[in-house]
């Protein structure tokens, strides 16, 4: 597949937040993020999520629309949606500590497109509290303007990610 | 710092994206490892009324994350498909699996198959019967990384039943962490098969 790679990023111990800034440019219009062995630091468990950043690296934490279906292992599925979100839920599913981790992929369409909205795709697995979860889910943030990054992040203000998880960023080539 | 075109301190590619490069963005690139798509073949089995489409050297200490490519699967009779990993070349056959996929069918039909002690993975979530055929893609994280469980995220396309194309989509994982080292793609019901199978590692 005519990916190239464009950044890959190994998470430190003790961090909530990754940010992978500069990342889209105007060289392509697709991305594909894909995150792997995202474990938690601590013993609580979280969404593992992404926030958008702006050229200047703020992020985006309004406007955010996603659908997604929430499939369990322990019972049944059910669904969750929002046209008001904060972030792009469970795009990396959630982790814990014990190597209970968050994992997944995004297809990124337009983030760099100034009058396009930024939309996404994602697929995501992981554990918390011993509980699996997949997910499988759209997102858009709908505003205008260049989204140039994105921040991995862990919503719980008591975790934080351990050490060795990936992040890897790819762009869709033409040729 | 992302990759460039033009040089290691480059920010960001300079040259868009056309296919056209010169000779020297060319061999940047292929010094860097960059040339070249992302999948990386490991290895492809052709399965031919065989029992097993056995993996033996998945390169995890290179690559964190794996695809998996199953195409034209045909049991020779009912069962799922399914996956097991190795640990330090033991096969994984304990309850220690757990997974959920949604599908849906062409004649309006539903079925959500969950569970929370399962001894393989479930690819595709139809017990398919002689002559259905399944056409699966799936990522596998973390199989080298000994600090994180195994999880999978899976698509599938299927007949199920006859005549009925499906899809199906969901995810599951291996509660121990440990290092996976072996994937082996067999019938759930431990009858022969046959499918096209690929391994790819995604570049890092």
């Amino acid at each position: 597949m005519n990916l190239r790679l464009l950044n890959s990023t190994t998470t430190t111990a003790g961090v909530q937040v990754v940010n992978i800034e500069n990342v889209f440019t105007t060289d392509f219009n697709i991305y594909h993020i894909v995150g792997s062995g995202l474990v938690g630091n601590t013993s609580t468990a979280s969404g593992v999520n992404i926030r958008w950043l702006d050229q200047s690296g703020s992020v985006h934490s309004t406007n955010y629309d996603y659908g997604q279906s929430n499939m369990k292992a322990e019972t049944g599925y059910n669904s969750s949606y929002s046209t008001s979100g904060d972030r792009v839920w469970n795009c990396f599913a959630g982790n814990d500590d014990g190597g209970q981790s968050g994992n997944g992929n995004l297809w990124v369409f337009n983030p760099c497109v100034d009058d396009s909205y930024t939309y996404c795709t994602y697929h995501s697995a992981g554990t918390t509290s011993g509980n699996f979860r997949s997910y499988g889910g759209v997102s858009q943030l709908h505003r205008t303007g260049k989204v140039t990054g994105f921040q991995v992040e862990v919503n719980e203000s008591a975790s934080s990610f351990a050490a060795g998880g990936k992040i890897l960023t790819y762009g869709m080539r033409v040729d | 710092m992302p990759f460039g075109y033009i040089g290691q301190n480059q920010p960001n590619q300079k040259v868009k994206n056309s296919g056209v490069m010169t000779s020297f963005e060319a061999s940047h690139l292929d010094n860097q490892g960059h040339l070249g798509g992302a999948y990386e073949l490991i290895e492809k089995i052709t399965v031919s009324d065989g029992a097993t489409a056995l993996f033996e050297n998945i390169k995890a200490s290179e690559y964190s994350v794996h695809i998996l490519q199953i195409e034209n699967y045909r049991g020779a009779s009912a069962g799922n498909v399914a996956l097991r990993y190795y640990e330090s070349g033991t096969e994984e056959t304990a309850s220690v699996y757990k997974g959920a996929m949604e599908e849906r069918k062409s004649d309006s039909g539903e079925y959500n198959p969950a569970n929370n002690s399962a001894n393989y993975v479930f690819l595709c979530p139809a017990a398919l019967a002689t002559d259905e055929v399944a056409n699966v893609t799936a990522y596998i994280y973390g199989a080298g990384n000994s600090s994180s469980y195994t999880s999978t995220t899976a698509q599938s396309v299927q007949i199920d039943p006859a005549a009925t194309p499906a899809m199906s989509f969901g995810g599951h994982v291996m509660t121990q962490a440990s290092t996976v080292d072996k994937f082996k793609v067999y019938n759930s019901s431990a009858v022969n098969f046959s499918a096209t199978v690929t391994l790819y590692g995604l570049k890092e």
